[in-house]
């Protein structure tokens, strides 16, 4: 991963970074980590992703990292700048907005 | 609240309350905060919410010993603790012991994005991290509205919050939430309604280019509360609020008297001078020597070791000195024995309240037995006449709770446009002394009398003063002839009585004169004209007498011509 620049880009491939936090089980939690990946599949086919989900009810202290108070809280690291996205990521729209994902796919 | 009268003294008892320390507060809600419940304090930008939260926390730590968190979504931990610092407060001291956990939050609300639902999980983590972290009992979270900004006011950040209030229930913990109020909503998401315990406003308005503080308890289940706005002053040593103490007259009077430091002035009131925790009022026009009577009576208090306050509004404390020193008054040692503190403030530096206020707490701080305020009159400039009466009842109602001797000085101007007069002071006071200027050969004389004097004999003659360089004494030729005096104005008055008597009866004499001048002419003329008429009605008869003889003289004649005509 040293050779990821600024952008997020590793040879010709973009990397998308994400830190979702979730609370165990809950469904919010269940159906934001699937809608995530749903997402991250249509849409950055020609990317490589990376999701890491921190489960609060593990580890709590967690919670100071991203100042989260809202779950599940989705903050996408990398290409800057960093964002963050609030709720369990139904509206697929607003998700793709928020990212600023590559709309032409 | 509607909540029947006789219930609320046990529910008052039943529920227990987390004391905030906050000076005035705890007197106002009957113990403080209720106890595991939130609390909404609400208020303007700048209307010290804030302030009331990190105060709550700070007081419990170090007055209770209870642990806080603070949860900051306004400042940052660095401004914090720089901002409490210059009110005394070391935050990071508190930190640093293990007592007190500031959790900041920032939030990006520019570009915050929802997608879907969500939960306030996060925040509750947060909490019980830094709960169990501390062993906190009291929270704070400063400002509630951050959460709306993000979110939106929805119907589940709506249920999220009531669910919040309901954990912190259960987790024993007391909190306090701050949130902005705007455009006559007490809170701009208007989320009172959820706060079922206990809603504080606090609010700042201008009056008279001065800023007034005011706290209101809008809601507090469960407990009697005064639904009255109370003042609340912001200063150096953080927040107070002020009672609206009622002139309660179960103060125990005391029979202890103390010494006013003129001797011939004690020998007036009954020989032993003022009831220790009275009020007493020394009024007079301009250079009558009211500053030196109080000087006298802050000197005799501090030579008892009393602490003494004395607040001037006109003088510096170095120009009193001074001119006491000449008149043979020394209250320096006192100063710099820590038993006398002189302040000297103008009046218009702040309102009435906050004089008050800060009146009360020098009093407070310093433990004073005795206080003198030169002179009331001052007020005059920031505030009408009831303002004023108010603001005298309220600290002469602290001051005798407390059994704290007070003595007012008052300036008697002719000018109508001055609002205190001492009359609205004279039904407040126990003991009023006045000081007169009297001319007398071309010589201008100072003299005094006690008005009154409630609850002791006193003498009710006019005695005259005099400066020396050993401070003021009563001239004794007075004093010693009390009788005389009052005699020889009894005398005074009846000559003057005697006089008038005189005057009336020499007056009703000349009238006497004048009625039988007239009389006596009106008899005349009287005369005159019957006189005159007796002489027309002579005349009258003559004409008829004559009028008759012609008459039968004529007859005469007509007979006689008849008789020789022989009809």
């Amino acid at each position: 991963m040293d050779s990821i620049d600024q952008d997020g880009n590793m040879g010709q491939k973009t990397i998308w970074r994400f830190r979702l936090y979730i609370m165990g089980q809950s469904a919010k939690s269940v159906r934001a980590l699937a809608n995530l990946k749903r997402i991250c599949d249509h849409y950055l086919e020609d990317a490589i992703y990376e999701i890491e989900a921190v489960d609060l009810q593990v580890s709590p202290e967690l919670a100071l990292l991203d100042q989260v108070i809202i779950i599940p809280t989705l903050v996408k690291l990398l290409p800057e700048p960093v964002i963050k996205l609030y709720g369990d990521l139904s509206n697929t729209e607003k998700v793709l907005e928020g990212l600023e994902f590559p709309r032409s796919q | 609240m509607p909540v029947m009268l006789p219930n609320l003294r046990s529910a008052n008892e039943g529920l227990a309350k987390s004391p905030t320390g906050i000076r005035g507060f705890d007197d106002i809600t009957g113990g403080g905060l209720p106890q595991d419940r939130t609390t909404l304090i609400c208020g303007g930008p700048g209307s010290g919410k804030t302030l009331f939260a990190i105060e709550y926390l700070i007081n419990g730590i170090q007055e209770f010993n209870e642990p806080g968190v603070l949860i900051a979504f306004e400042e940052t931990r660095d401004d914090l603790i720089r901002n409490c610092a210059s009110l005394g407060f070391d935050l990071a001291h508190l930190i640093e012991q293990g007592k007190l956990i500031i959790d900041e939050i920032v939030m990006d609300t520019h570009h915050a994005q929802q997608t879907g639902d969500y939960d306030l999980e996060g925040l509750f983590i947060r909490l019980e991290y830094a709960i169990n972290k501390v062993n906190a009992k009291r929270i704070a979270i400063d400002t509630i509205e951050v959460i709306f900004d993000l979110l939106g006011n929805s119907a589940r950040l709506r249920s999220e919050l009531r669910r919040l209030f309901r954990w912190i229930k259960e987790k024993k913990v007391t909190t306090v939430i701050t949130s902005e109020s705007e455009k006559g909503l007490f809170t701009r998401h208007d989320i009172e309604p959820y706060v079922s315990d206990c809603v504080i406003f606090l609010d700042q308005r201008l009056q008279d280019q001065l800023a007034r503080r005011r706290l209101r308890i809008v809601k507090y289940r469960g407990s009697l509360h005064g639904t009255d706005e109370y003042p609340f002053l912001i200063d150096q040593d953080g927040m107070s609020v002020l009672p609206i103490t009622s002139v309660g007259l179960d103060y125990t009077s005391s029979e202890e008297r103390v010494a006013t430091g003129i001797a011939g002035l004690d020998k007036m009131l009954g020989g032993e001078g003022y009831f220790r925790g009275s009020t007493i009022l020394v009024s007079g026009s301009s250079g009558t020597g009211k500053t030196s009577f109080a000087a006298h009576f802050v000197n005799a208090a501090c030579q008892r070791g009393e602490h003494c306050i004395y607040f001037t509004f006109e003088e510096s404390a170095s120009q009193i000195l001074r001119n006491m020193r000449s008149i043979g008054i020394d209250l320096r040692p006192w100063m710099s024995g820590n038993l006398l503190q002189i302040h000297a403030i103008r009046p218009t530096m702040y309102n009435l309240e906050i004089h008050l206020a800060m009146m009360q707490k020098l009093i407070q701080d310093f433990q004073s037995e005795t206080i003198v305020v030169d002179p009331v009159t001052s007020f005059d400039l920031i505030g009408n006449t009831t303002d004023i009466s108010l603001l005298f009842t309220r600290l002469i109602d602290f001051c005798k709770m407390r059994g704290i001797t007070t003595l007012v000085t008052s300036i008697i101007t002719s000018s109508p446009g001055s609002v205190i007069k001492e009359t609205n002071l004279s039904s407040l006071v126990d003991t009023w002394i006045s000081l007169q200027d009297i001319e007398v050969g071309g010589e201008r004389n100072r003299v005094l009398y006690v008005l009154k004097s409630r609850g002791m004999k006193h003498s009710k003659q006019i005695s005259e003063f005099e400066f020396s360089s050993d401070g003021i004494y009563l001239i004794d030729a007075y004093t010693d002839s009390e009788g005389m005096l009052t005699g020889s104005a009894r005398l005074a008055r009846e000559m003057r009585k005697e006089l008038e008597e005189l005057e009336f009866q020499q007056q009703i004499a000349i009238k006497r004169l004048k009625f039988e001048n007239r009389q006596a002419a009106l008899k005349a003329q009287i005369e005159a004209l019957q006189a005159e008429l007796r002489m027309e009605s002579a005349e009258l008869q003559l004409i008829e007498d004559q009028t008759a003889r012609r008459n039968t003289v004529i007859q005469h004649q007509r007979n006689d011509l008849a008789r020789k005509h022989g009809v």
